[in-house]
């Protein structure tokens, strides 16, 4: 193509539009260049023709760059609207934190649910004996709840056990008894003011709340009522009863934290742990509750628990020698002289009913320069708070009552 | 809408009978085109087909110089360097094929109309513009007692909806060129006052100061003068230059900006070398380039193409373009579009 060499003549069309698409050689780029540097016609022909492009659609022969083209300007015409958003979305965050930050209720609700997930966790992974904690080790989370909150747990639990009482009255004093003979024996897991109340003020709230507490939550709520109830029961005992030296003391000898105690998991039915006060507790029976028994006080109960002839549970018991005095849940008195192998029933004869069996340590006495020592003695306890005193277990005899000289 | 003016070259169409077409392609690459070029989706016949690729292969001596005989790989490697399709529906038209018409008209009718009207600026001109272009492409038109049509000189190069937008502008500038004359001036660009401090050169700087410029232009690459002129003579925008010639306008803003740079330092350097001081030197690059105009030829200084078709019809208002591209590439201090052309970066 030559056309410079020719006077007279321009590019035509067809060159002009290819070069303007850009299917032209770098020669022909140059020669077209060089003539529409001094050719003001075809400069305006080729950028008339390029806005005559921009006007009308993409041709079907060339849909590449007009459409390129019109994708790009669609970006470019919303990209300064991508600053206002942008804005807005940081005022919104920050009000957002803000808001969380400065608003208590969700945090006391969140604080509240943390305690009972903690116990029904602790319920879960405690089927294997471990020794009990002391609180100065206890879960981070579990002293964090109490301390986020403790006025309002203190206040449930105190209106709980107002609730509690004044329903439960009339069935408490008919097995406050047996509830304080088994109270020695039986410890809870925890102190009752430190989460008794706490965890129960907890449960009340996940059991009225339906979204969070449930079925669950209500039994929960009842095992721990049921097991704060024997506590004041047997604090009731211990207070109303002289007997602060022998009878509020357990059968076994005193547990050593860590060495002669443990955590076991006891289904609460039986005659082991005291039915609950309420039906609304007798429901939540096959609930768990973690309770602290002497190992030889276990293993003495679950020996015994399917010899007596009443085929009901042992409450009490105590050996001298080859005599075993036992009581049942019913209050029946039975004794052994062999080893608990064979029973025979002992008849009735105190007022009342037979609540503790235990023995009277050797005692000695001094007369001159001879020291007679007496035999152990058995000692039953009954509800009226008489003891009776039997070397035999079958004959029994009040004993006199101890007067300050 | 003949004017007359010899601005583009009509190739003569080849009547090539269908007989020799067996002979003159073989029957494979007939067939392979046929395919390829869809023209039986609008209804072409493959005979007419044929004999239209056989005829626009021959216009062209298949891409060859004329003279030379054309073999088989030859004929496949210039269809599959042209737009076959494009090419055998513009032959067909220009043969007068109806349903290679209908076609045309329901794939480019609308675009030449919304075409016409972005060139024309107005819609009523457009579309006289695109009545005026159909009746011609048709071929209405007649030379020397033969029906005359553009689109046989298509050769498939570019794209025909190319092809058509150019030569739309074409004969919308050539339409204004002729009746230019005929329109009032725009007294806005001519009444425009001289400044008062530009200085008046006498006959021997001015021709020095020309010919210093023409020297500096001469030196810049054939794109950056073009560049300029687009510029500064034709003021386009950046952007459209820089879509023209496919780079950003950022890059054109920066050509333009040492372009002129580079220009004004040879302009002075050169008026140095020819004996003028340092201080006449630029004294003299601060002359109105009006009064440049006035005392010599600068029109043919600045858009001497050796055309005489341009000569004639780049009459005198297109003089007061080209000084304004002088005075921007030599005044240091007038606002020209050299400044523009930083701010619009």
């Amino acid at each position: 193509m030559k056309f410079t060499t020719q006077p007279g003549t321009h590019p035509d069309a067809e060159i002009l539009a290819a070069f303007s698409e850009q299917l032209v050689s770098e020669t022909e780029r140059e020669e077209i260049l060089a003539h529409m540097a001094t050719c003001d016609r075809c400069r305006e022909v080729v950028f008339l023709a390029q806005i005559a492009m921009e006007a009308g659609e993409p041709a079907p022969v060339l849909p590449q760059a007009p459409e390129r083209k019109r994708f790009g300007s669609r970006f470019a015409n919303w990209r300064f609207a991508w600053i206002p958003v942008a804005a807005m979305a940081g005022v919104v965050g920050f009000a957002v934190v803000e808001h969380m930050r400065h608003a208590p209720a969700p945090e006391m609700r969140m604080a509240q649910n943390a305690a009972p997930a903690e116990m029904i966790q602790r319920q879960v992974d405690s089927k294997k004996v471990e020794s009990p904690k002391p609180s100065s080790q206890r879960s981070r989370e579990e002293l964090k709840s109490k301390s986020i909150a403790p006025a309002r747990r203190d206040r449930d639990a105190e209106e709980d056990q107002r609730s509690l009482d004044a329903k439960d009255a009339p069935a408490a004093s008919q097995k406050k008894d047996e509830m304080a003979t088994q109270a020695d024996s039986l410890k809870a897991a925890v102190p009752p003011a430190a989460t008794g109340g706490a965890a129960r003020g907890t449960f009340e709230a996940r059991a009225k709340s339906s979204s969070i507490g449930g079925p669950l939550a209500q039994n929960q709520m009842q095992v721990q009522n049921s097991a704060q109830m024997q506590q004041n029961y047997a604090n009731e005992a211990k207070e109303r009863s002289a007997l602060s030296d022998s009878a509020n003391k357990p059968t076994a000898p005193p547990a050593k934290p860590g060495a002669a105690t443990g955590t076991v998991i006891v289904q609460a039915q039986g005659g082991i742990v005291p039915a609950s006060p309420t039906p609304e507790a007798n429901a939540a029976q096959t609930e768990t509750a973690t309770v602290l028994l002497s190992e030889k006080g276990l293993s003495k109960q679950k020996a015994a628990e399917s010899a007596l002839p009443s085929n009901l549970g042992v409450l009490s018991e105590a050996v001298v020698g080859t005599k075993t005095v036992a009581i049942d849940t019913a209050g029946s008195v039975f004794v052994s002289r062999d080893n608990g192998k064979g029973w025979e029933p002992v008849k009735t004869q105190w007022n009342g009913r037979a609540v503790l069996v235990k023995v009277k340590p050797l005692s000695g006495q001094v007369t001159g320069n001879v020291l007679s020592q007496q035999p152990a003695q058995f000692e039953l306890l009954t509800d009226k708070l008489d003891t009776w005193i039997s070397k035999d277990g079958r004959i029994w005899s009040l004993k006199p009552p101890i007067t300050n000289k | 809408m003949d004017d007359g003016a010899p601005s583009q070259p009509i190739d003569e169409s080849l009547k090539v009978d269908i007989s020799a077409t067996a002979v003159a392609m073989e029957r494979a690459l007939l067939d392979r085109l046929w395919v390829e070029s869809g023209s039986a989706s609008w209804g072409l016949e493959q005979s007419i087909f044929e004999r239209v690729v056989l005829a626009a292969g021959l216009r062209q001596n298949f891409g060859l110089t004329p003279g030379v005989l054309a073999g088989s790989d030859e004929q496949a490697g210039f269809f599959e360097r042209v737009k076959l399709a494009d090419l055998v529906l513009a032959s067909a038209c220009a043969e007068g094929n109806e349903r290679a018409w209908e076609h045309f008209m329901s794939a480019y009718g609308s675009q030449l109309t919304r075409a016409a009207i972005a060139i024309s600026g107005s819609e009523t001109v457009g579309r006289d513009l695109a009545d005026a272009f159909y009746a011609e492409l048709y071929g209405l038109n007649t030379r020397e007692g033969k029906r005359k049509c553009p689109l046989e000189s298509y050769r498939g190069r570019g794209s025909l909806l190319g092809w058509l937008r150019t030569t739309l502008s074409q004969r919308f500038v050539d339409h204004y060129r002729r009746t230019f004359r005929e329109e009032a001036l725009d007294e806005r660009k001519h009444d425009s006052p001289v400044r008062a401090d530009s200085p008046q050169l006498d006959g021997g700087n001015a021709t020095m100061l020309r010919d210093a410029f023409q020297e500096a232009l001469s030196g810049q690459p054939a794109e950056e003068r073009f560049v300029l002129a687009a510029y500064y003579l034709d003021d386009r925008t950046l952007a459209e230059i820089g879509k023209l010639l496919h780079v950003h306008e950022a890059t054109i803003s920066r050509r333009v900006k040492k372009s002129t740079q580079a220009i004004r330092k040879q302009v002075l350097k050169l008026l140095e070398t020819k004996g003028l001081s340092r201080s006449a030197a630029e004294e003299a690059m601060g002359t109105d380039p009006r009064d440049l105009e006035l005392g010599m030829d600068l029109k043919k200084l600045l858009q001497y193409t050796g055309s005489e078709s341009f000569h004639e019809q780049a009459g005198s208002g297109l003089a007061i373009k080209s000084g304004s591209v002088t005075g921007a590439m030599l005044a240091d201090s007038s606002a020209s579009r050299a400044g523009e052309a930083n701010s619009e970066r």
